[in-house]
């Protein structure tokens, strides 16, 4: 909000990926109504070569007006490779330079800040602002299809992609005109009101909310248009989860009155449901957090009878929801946990708090949060599942890792130090494969009256087996000795180790070879010592 | 011309990687093509389904019952996956070798016996390919190569725009680790794919 008035001396992209339907989100939030709140321009691109071009676009328009832009994507752009022209790639180098709007030509020249700066900035963004309207045109980032027809489709983004291939699949291409909004913000709204001159219809085909469609809705109030306009608005097309592309080419078919093929062939709910289940996310084989959560629900079952309150962050150690351990209860934003957790724990709640947080959460979000609860003399468990590994998107290095953002080497900055550092007195490090001292720390945690901080650290099992191949050396290996188990089930039920598998037939667990990466948490597991060492062919 | 596959499986079983090869392969002999990726938060054990589009496509995703095929690195994702996106004309190739879910171990839920599952698929598409492409990975001295020996059956369907030779040449050009038992899996799923082909014709 504040580099939006203040301005700067170059370009600043913002991208921001909306996630429809919540694949690896906790939300369906549509940033494009951000955008709109900080009254910034957003480009939307509907394919990988777009993605690539309004990269471009987006910078350059940022350079020349000196406000950020925002890239809007959605799952389906993100998660999306294609094949891609490239373009000539610009290379340039500028002496860095320190500008700021506020500072530069309003304190420093005129003398004076506050209430006579910020309204004249505010103003200069919405110069800006139209400035970007007419830069859109320059550019021609806002195209009109095809022709005839009183069908209108006004479409942007991934549905876009949908409008297209529907289209042609449907053959109506001399029946509709389509106007593909590239700019989303500010919205076209000239270019529309010319199209509504000659279309009575208006169909908004857009992923997440009904962003364009109030905008189609207020231009054609605007330019005292009568329209139909139909969208997620309207009921036409479903107001939540990501659009189809079958649902897209309904729909486009019913407003025009063409028919469409049947649905496939389907073999009916019942017997699906018979033999398929849906799977349920959970830990690795050999991931430490299973160990951890393992140990820390047997102390939470010793020490409180099993009541307690977890609230966790976003990351790996969010599958400890699931069963079968199912220790964590909350899944919201990085570093939301301690915070929550502190707020629980003064609210007079009759069970031990407890707060999750990974190795680079604990980073990212959780240090404020630390300090207040220790300060506040909050009394909670906070658990830090340390993996030495941001492992869940995909690796990236934070300060616990030793390398830097760009891969070079960096003294790792130890969470247990950071902690001490903020009051912490009660901080504790263990190996979570060892579970027996795992368990009693957690249960001296649990008593303790204050805020007690325990890290389990072991490296993330997949980084261990990366590592193991990289050396072509394969992992141990644990076997079952079918004399010895009982068939009890705990390493499945209370356990849930995916290497381990139940045969029906002999009515005892099978440890799956491919799956299983040695890590021998599960010989502790059994109460029978029938899992033990074995050895790979 | 356009070409709809589905390659589906369970995280951790090399998914990505097969579907990323077969947009290369496609890239390579001359077509556009859009692979969109759509799996869960786990690194390990969730339900992955990969979309690839081969030819005049434009959108990322395949609709319901509009799949030519799916490849499917595991029994039950290829039936889950059957269900919702194959044509009747269409073809499924499985891997036999089931990925059992924390729901089956537990005992909520029974993992159906293999030909139960074949069975449902057939109901669905005319065409239903099953080999074990664990043993053949196995056997190539690389059990984490199941998702190269797919690729090697799926070349050997002949449902692809461009050569069997072609698709070889890209696992070849792109895996840069375990070569040799990369190839040598995909020898082998070519091999067992096309030896249940010629079996049923005969």
């Amino acid at each position: 909000m504040h580099s939006v008035l203040h301005g700067f001396n170059a370009g600043l992209l913002l991208v921001s990926c909306d996630d429809p339907s919540g694949h690896s989100s906790a939300t369906e939030q549509d940033n494009r109504n951000l955008a709109y709140m900080a009254e910034i321009p957003i480009l939307e691109p509907s394919d990988p070569q777009e993605a690539k071009d309004f990269t471009v676009e987006a910078i350059e328009i940022s350079e020349e007006l000196r406000v950020p832009v925002l890239l809007r994507l959605v799952t389906r752009v993100a998660h999306t490779r294609g094949d891609v022209v490239l373009g000539e790639l610009r290379r340039e180098s500028r002496k860095p330079e320190f500008h700021d709007d506020f500072y530069t030509k309003f304190v420093l020249k005129k003398g004076f800040a506050g209430p006579r700066v910020i309204p004249e900035l505010h103003r200069i963004l919405h110069e800006k602002l139209e400035r970007a309207a007419k830069l859109a045109e320059k550019r021609k980032l806002n195209k009109v299809k095809g022709g005839g027809g009183e069908l209108l489709i006004v479409s942007s983004g991934v549905a876009y992609s949908y409008v297209k291939e529907a289209i042609e699949d449907l053959g109506v291409e001399d029946k509709v005109t389509v106007l593909k909004v590239e700019m989303i913000h500010p919205f076209p709204a000239e270019l529309l009101r010319e199209l509504l001159r000659d279309h009575r219809r208006v169909l908004v085909l857009e992923e997440g909310e009904p962003y364009l469609e109030r905008e189609v809705k207020l231009a054609a109030f605007d330019g005292k248009c009568t329209v139909e306009v139909h969208g997620k608005l309207s009921g036409k097309i479903g107001r939540v989860g990501e659009l189809d592309p079958v649902e897209v080419r309904k729909a486009i078919a019913e407003m025009l009155g063409v028919e469409v093929e049947g649905e496939g062939p389907s073999i009916g709910e019942l017997e699906l449901r018979k033999l398929t289940t849906p799977r349920v996310i959970s830990f690795c084989p050999g991931c430490p957090h299973r160990a951890a959560f393992y140990a820390l629900k047997k102390a939470i079952n010793r020490v409180c009878k099993g009541r307690h309150l977890a609230i966790g962050d976003i990351g790996c150690y969010t599958m400890g929801m699931n069963p079968p351990l199912r220790v964590q209860q909350t899944v919201f934003c990085m570093g939301g946990s301690i915070g929550m957790a502190c707020g629980a724990a003064h609210s007079g709640l009759d069970c031990p708090v407890i707060a999750t947080a990974g190795d680079s959460t604990f980073f990212h979000a959780c240090i404020p949060g630390l300090i207040n609860a220790v300060y506040n003399k909050a009394k909670l468990l906070f658990h830090i599942l340390d993996n030495e590994a941001t492992a869940m998107t995909g690796f990236q290095p934070h300060p616990g890792t030793g390398k830097t953002a760009v891969g070079v080497e960096a003294r790792k900055i130890k969470i247990e130090d950071v902690a001490r550092a903020c009051g912490a007195d009660f901080v504790e490090v263990v190996d979570p494969y060892d579970l027996k001292r795992c368990e009693e720390v957690f249960a001296k945690a649990l008593r303790y009256e204050g805020v007690a901080v325990v890290i389990t650290r072991r490296e993330c099992a997949q980084l261990f087996l990366r590592k193991l191949r990289h050396k072509g050396l394969k992992p141990s290996l644990v076997v079952v000795d079918e004399e010895l188990c009982k068939g009890c089930k705990v390493c499945i039920n209370q356990f849930g180790c995916p290497a381990i598998c139940w045969d029906q037939e002999k009515g005892k667990a099978r440890v799956d070879p491919v799956l299983c990466i040695g890590c021998g948490v599960c010989i502790q597991v059994c109460p029978f010592n029938a899992l033990k060492w074995g050895e790979r062919r | 011309m356009k070409i709809n596959i589905i390659v589906a499986g369970v995280g951790g079983q090399g998914n990505v990687t097969a579907a990323y090869l077969l947009g290369v392969a496609a890239l390579e002999a001359g077509f556009n093509v859009r692979v969109a990726d759509v799996y869960g938060l786990a690194q390990r054990g969730g339900a992955v389904v990969s979309h690839v589009r081969i030819g005049r496509v434009y959108s990322p995703l395949i609709g319901k019952g509009e799949a030519d095929v799916i490849v499917s690195l595991e029994p039950m994702e290829a039936l889950r996956n059957a269900a919702k996106f194959v044509k009747r004309e269409g073809v499924v190739l499985t891997n036999t070798y089931p990925i059992y879910p924390i729901e089956a171990s537990v005992g909520e839920f029974q993992y159906p016996e293999i030909g139960k599952l074949l069975k449902a698929m057939k109901k669905l598409a005319k065409t239903v390919v099953a080999i074990n492409a664990q043993r053949l990975a196995n056997e190539a001295g690389l059990p984490i190569a199941a998702n190269i020996a797919m690729l090697g059956a799926l070349a050997a369907l002949e449902v692809l725009p461009f050569t069997a030779q072609h698709m070889r040449s890209v696992v070849e050009k792109y895996i840069p680790r375990f070569k040799e038992e990369n190839l040598k899996a995909f020898n082998l799923g070519f091999r067992a794919c096309g030896e249940v082909l010629s079996h049923r014709d005969r």
